[in-house]
């Protein structure tokens, strides 16, 4: 567990230092919600919010600020032994206004002897009236280690380290963006999860000024439906 | 009490309820983890000791509803071994992992047809030999690889099967005559947390 920490003090110490240009940090709490509909279809639905607490670009820059909260639904069918597709529809609420946003994802988790491996490649379209539609391309790639045993079980604690590049469309104009988001996760039974860890996101690194945003996230996921046998 | 604290009140015990809900409506518990060579029992080591001599071996517990045993892992002679006992000690059984092309031709030849009727494609994952017998038997085979004592002997396969419902994740336990004892489809651990 001291090293679990250790490594989170050095990544966060890495953040800061990196955060020459435009920084912002704050809070990405989540709650998550799966359905099990039938052996290879699932219903999940979460919510998620976003507030910002530092902020350099504005004059008060250590102040508690409300961002916005997304609402999502996706529909999840199993593809095989180890893919899923999802798509669906993301609604984010911010400063009174809605903004709209499709997605689609095809994830391939695989597990093995002491490691679960995700890939997840996806592509959205965001849509609103006063801005230009957006369209993204993603993958992300995410490594889930269990602190005790082979594999994680109820009461026990995981590590999880994610990676994610992000290509950006809008305007006309091309950016890239990379997320870096080392976890900690602990399995309360089968049904529930929770997992701790930050969120960092890199952007516009490629002109003078680049773009730091590093978020505390907390995340529930919580499902129902029943397993037969854990691998 | 003010509104605010009412309404944090109020999700609290909402989200203890769902909790509490979920814990006790577990049908199956299955746990395992690592556990220092100290809670070993002695009669483990000992075998693990005769078997394995300056092998590193590493000590889990399992608990599932079907009881309680203490499993021992290690890497010898380029197989992984896992050597699962009793509470008290006393050996249940050794399952050696090895590749499917190396069976016993006979075996491979008889599993496989029997594979062949049961999907449509299939795709082998792991292998692992299963044995059954007196301490001093399994010491040999262990070893010596054989013996000329009586044993039991099992083939418990890993594989990726295609059936009417597309690919899915099988664990199939069959005799060397390949007369399939058990299938079991191995459900993926709910894989939300991957995805997003």
């Amino acid at each position: 567990m001291k090293n679990i920490f250790f490594i989170f003090f050095v990544i966060l110490s890495y953040c800061t230092i990196q955060a020459q240009s435009e920084f912002s940090s704050g809070l990405l709490p989540g709650i998550r919600v799966s359905a099990k509909i039938s052996d290879q279809f699932k219903w999940i639905n979460s919510i998620q919010s976003r507030q910002i607490f530092i902020d350099n670009t504005k004059e008060k820059s250590l102040d508690y600020e409300y961002i916005l909260t997304d609402i999502s639904s996706l529909f999840s069918i199993k593809v095989g032994a180890h893919g899923i597709f999802n798509i669906g529809y993301l609604i984010r609420l911010q400063d009174g206004t809605a903004i709209h946003r499709s997605i689609q994802q095809y994830n391939l988790v695989q597990d093995f002897e002491r490691l679960r491996i995700g890939h997840r490649f996806a592509t959205d379209q965001t849509f609103n009236i006063a801005i230009p539609p957006q369209y993204r391309l993603r993958y992300k790639i995410s490594l889930e280690k269990p602190l005790a045993g082979n594999k994680v079980d109820p009461k026990e604690f995981y590590l999880k380290l994610g990676n994610e590049y992000l290509g950006i469309y809008q305007s006309n104009e091309v950016t890239l963006e990379i997320r870096v988001l080392p976890f900690i996760g602990y399995e309360i039974n089968h049904k529930n999860k929770i997992e701790l860890g930050i969120d960092y996101r890199l952007s516009d690194f490629l002109d003078s000024g680049s773009e730091n945003d590093m978020w505390l996230s907390i995340n529930w996921f919580y499902a129902i439906s029943m397993r037969s046998k854990s691998k | 009490m003010c509104p605010y604290c009412c309404k944090i009140r109020y999700y609290i015990t909402l989200i203890g309820i769902i909790l509490t809900t979920n814990i006790y409506g577990q049908t199956k518990f299955e746990r395992e983890y690592r556990i220092k060579v100290e809670n070993v029992p002695q009669e483990a080591k000992d075998f693990t000791d005769l078997c394995f001599l300056n092998q590193k071996i590493k000590w889990y517990a399992e608990e599932s509803h079907e009881g309680n045993t203490i499993e021992a892992k290690t890497l010898y002679h380029k197989h992984k071994y896992s050597i699962e006992f009793t509470t008290s000690g006393d050996i249940q059984d050794v399952e050696k992992e090895i590749k499917f092309g190396n069976l016993n031709p006979e075996h491979k030849s008889k599993i496989m047809y029997t594979l062949e009727k049961l999907f449509s494609k299939y795709k082998i994952i792991k292998t692992q030999i299963q044995w059954k017998a007196d301490n001093d038997v399994l010491i040999s085979l262990i070893k010596e690889g054989h013996t000329n004592k009586q044993y039991s002997l099992h083939y418990e396969i890993v594989l990726k099967g295609k059936k009417e419902k597309g690919y899915r994740i099988y664990e199939v336990l069959c005799t060397p005559n390949g007369e399939m004892i058990k299938i079991l489809e191995i459900v993926q651990r709910n894989s939300d947390n991957m995805q997003f």
